[in-house]
């Protein structure tokens, strides 16, 4: 039954009550954690998003004041640049493909993981379970590294509007990744202390969509940073 | 969306299944570090109550600058900006978001869905104490080099990063750390409000019988959940411009006669994401203000709520509609006039579902069986207020009214009348209706009558003259006003009558908080469902409720939440759970012989 239909209901009426007796509570057919995961998903999402859009914002009034200054004179476009009001995008960096690819692997490894633990191979589901733990962790520690190349090869957050972006997205997105973290050393944990494959596949499920879901954050962000 | 009727689908486990219910076992899991909803809504609302009386202390120290300028040498200018900052917050965020959502929705939603508990009871413990650290750091914030952040509450860049403004150093930089942990314990805590609501509700139990309090604080929550993102992302650019000295909202300015390093950021986004935040924020305090008043007013007019599904569609359109609004904050800021016109028009269309609810809960007192007691005498004054701070909305929805009275106080008593006094009427009569449930105690009536008519009638006698001083010119944040040509020596003496009447009715709230301890241990013992109500939280086995709310079996619902005055019913109210072959029956009317 649709939303509509559902709000449309006289609930007052004895032969709506008839049916509603029947009603078992639920409204949606999947376990509860996973639709607070989804709920988590839209949140994210709209944090994403939110900062695009304040990505782009400040994308095009660059681009027009650059306009501005182009069609006023030379010089006055060369005060522009030095101020840093000008937009310089942001540097190609070998390593944020590495990192790009890293986080790809860590998927894909949690992929694995997902289908370990559905087959009940409990030795499969340790070698995933520390790969994607490895890979992950390595991400983190290649996005620090970028940062401290930005720096090293003088692009500085305060100068420069797209590395600034890219730091604020590249720190949440990590934060996103980091949180993710823990429920999966949870896994670990519960492995450890001899849990049942099959009493974890729920949490290995969760954790696995939660990782494609912040591969995918990933990629759109960084094609949007590359892209402009 | 699934409809889950047996034919529907299989089988949805049901999130209050015994063998997933918490036990503590500990003083300290049961009392400090519980995952008990109801012990973490006491928790919510005893920390929200502690920083809400810091809030009232400092609007007591504006009110006596206002009134009695150049009289009292602890209230330096840079406080009195730090006051404005620190209270405002507090009310709208630590206060009232926490109270109706934290403290009210973890109460009710479990007990009036029928669940024994929320859905992640962990993470539902961790929002609160995430929520406590938010409250410890803003408070934290007074007590650091340079005090508290005084940029406003609205915290808009250049201005509350620069020198000048109080609290630039630390305040400002603790202020938003505060409000980043906030939102995140928020998220926690709104995860479990959503799941709950829609998956964990107890078997008869669909979605148009909840309650009406429950659709508030469920549609609210939703709204927090999509609207503090936008707070959250402009917090984290703030302060990366305070800390890092990026540009996300600083232009390049020149500062005490020096040019600072920023350049190229946009003041005008940090208030588009502050205002998609902020007005939605509204509603988030207001709508759950809906839903419970609705329940108190039908519970004490003993009759069912007048246009249910009306109402239930109003609370979602209301929610729907306040995404679109957000820019009639910032007519003045230099925008598009195109785009005044149009959030103009959608200001006026969201006052078409509040007028359905207002009408609503008009038409169900209309020859209803009211009973004045303390809760509904609250309901009936909620309704009054929102009713006026609702139309000196309108005022401001429009660009051609709001330009002039912009940053005036008459903007001031708006937003105290609609968002201010009119959800903490709500408040007060919530907790008068439901401190039986709570304590198995009554309030003390006579005390809550005080308490009642020098809350209302002192509410007016501070805000409306406040429209007044608006009117003729008088701006808001002004530390004083001194001899200023436009502004007659009237204002002088209002301000100092309005600054009078604030302390009184602050006074009024210390007897209220009195009572509401005193009342603990020598209350009058509250019988079994005090006020009759049909919902519920009120049919448990024991009141107050126990852990796991239900004994051994959850309840079973055969009706919606409003049966009251049913005609042929013996009694004037239907429990949800009272199946429909156990429903006593008058005894048949006989016709009287002329």
């Amino acid at each position: 039954m649709g939303i509509l239909a559902k709000l449309s209901e006289k609930p007052w009426e004895k032969s709506q009550s008839e049916r509603d007796n029947l009603h078992e509570g639920g409204t949606f057919s999947m376990p509860t954690a996973w639709l607070g995961l989804n709920v988590l998903f839209a949140v994210i999402g709209v944090l994403f998003l939110l900062l695009s859009i304040a990505y782009y914002h400040h994308r095009i009034i660059h681009a027009l004041e650059y306009q501005a200054a182009a069609a006023q004179s030379a010089s006055f476009l060369d005060l522009c640049l030095a101020s840093g009001t000008a937009w310089f995008g942001l540097p190609k960096l070998w390593l944020l493909w590495v990192n790009t690819g890293i986080l790809f692997a860590g998927s894909l490894a949690m992929q694995g993981l997902q289908t370990a633990t559905r087959r009940g191979e409990a030795q499969s589901v340790r070698d995933y379970l520390i790969i994607a733990g490895a890979l992950t962790s390595a991400f983190l520690v290649g996005q620090i590294l970028v940062g401290r190349q930005l720096s090293a090869l003088g692009f500085f957050a305060a100068t420069t509007p797209a590395v600034a972006f890219f730091l604020i997205i590249a720190l949440l997105h990590g934060l996103h990744v980091f949180g993710g973290l823990l429920p999966l050393g949870r896994v670990g944990q519960r492995l450890m202390r001899g849990d049942k494959v099959a009493d974890l596949r729920l949490i290995v499920e969760l954790c696995t969509a939660y990782w494609h879901f912040l591969l995918v954050v990933w990629l759109l962000l960084f094609g949007m940073l590359l892209l402009t | 969306m699934v409809d889950v009727t047996p034919s529907a689908v299989d089988y949805v486990a049901p999130a209050h299944e015994e063998d997933e219910l918490y036990h503590p076992h500990s003083f300290l899991t049961k009392y400090i570090w519980s995952q008990d909803a109801k012990i973490i809504a006491i928790q919510y609302a005893g920390t929200a109550t502690a920083i809400g009386l810091v809030a009232l202390v400092l609007s007591w120290m504006m009110r006596l600058q206002l009134g009695f300028p150049d009289t009292f040498s602890f209230i330096a200018p840079e406080a009195y900006y730090q006051f404005i900052t620190v209270h405002g917050m507090i009310m709208v965020i630590y206060l009232l978001t926490a109270l109706f959502l934290g403290g009210f929705g973890n109460y009710l939603i479990p007990l009036m869905v029928g669940a024994r508990d929320m859905v992640f009871p962990y993470v539902n413990m961790l929002s609160y104490w995430v929520y406590l650290l938010a409250v410890l750091v803003l408070v934290a914030s007074f007590f650091v080099p340079g005090g508290a952040t005084g940029a406003g509450w609205t915290l808009y860049p250049p201005q509350s990063i620069l020198q000048g403004t109080p609290g630039r150093d630390y305040g400002i930089i603790l202020m938003l750390v505060s409000l980043i942990i906030f939102i995140i314990g928020f998220t926690m805590g709104g995860l479990n409000y959503v799941v709950t609501v829609l998956q964990a509700r107890c078997k008869g139990m669909t979605l148009m019988r909840l309650p009406l309090s429950v659709w508030g604080i469920f549609v609210a929550t939703i709204l927090a959940l999509l609207a503090f993102p936008a707070l959250f992302v402009g917090c984290v650019m703030t302060l990366f411009d305070r800390i890092l000295g990026t540009s996300f909202f600083m232009p390049k300015i020149v500062e005490f006669g020096e040019q600072l390093g920023y350049a190229g950021g946009s003041p005008i986004l940090f208030q588009h994401l502050f205002w998609f935040f902020g007005h939605p924020e509204v509603y988030i305090v207001a709508l759950p203000a809906f839903g419970i008043v609705s329940d108190l007013i039908s519970t004490h007019a003993r009759k069912n709520i007048f246009g249910y599904r009306m109402m239930v569609w109003a609370i979602v359109a209301i929610g729907g509609l306040s995404f679109v609004v957000w820019a009639h904050h910032m007519y003045v800021s230099g925008m598009n006039p195109y785009f005044g016109f149009f959030f103009a028009t959608t200001t006026l269309i969201i006052a078409v579902p509040t007028a359905i609810k207002v009408y609503n809960w008009v038409l169900t007192l209309w020859r209803a069986n009211i009973h004045l007691t303390t809760p509904m005498l609250f309901a009936i004054a909620f309704i009054l207020t929102f009713v006026n701070g609702g139309i000196t909305g309108l005022f401001l929805g429009n660009v051609v009214v709001d330009v002039p009275l912009s940053d005036t106080m008459f903007v001031v008593a708006h937003f105290h009348m609609v968002m201010g006094v009119a959800p903490l009427l709500v408040i007060f009569g919530a907790i008068y209706h439901w401190y039986p449930l709570v304590t198995g105690r009554m309030l003390n009536k006579t005390f809550g009558l005080i308490h009642f008519w020098v809350t209302f009638v002192g509410a007016y006698l501070i805000f409306f003259p406040m429209h007044y001083l608006g009117f003729i010119g008088v701006p808001r944040r002004y530390f004083e006003i001194k001899d200023t040509s436009f502004i007659p020596d009237t204002v002088h003496d209002l301000n100092m009558f309005i600054s009078v009447v604030a302390l009184i009715v602050g006074a009024a709230q210390m007897l209220f908080l009195f009572n509401l301890i005193w009342s603990i241990w020598h209350g009058r013992k509250a019988e079994r469902n005090p006020w009759h109500a049909t919902t519920l939280e009120w049919q448990t086995p024991e009141m107050p409720p126990g852990h796991g709310n239900w004994g051994k079996e959850t309840p079973v619902v055969y009706r919606w939440a409003y049966d009251y005055s049913v005609p042929g019913a013996a009694q004037d109210y239907l429990p949800q759970n009272m199946p429909p072959d156990q429903v006593p029956h008058a005894a048949p009317h006989r016709l009287q012989p002329a």
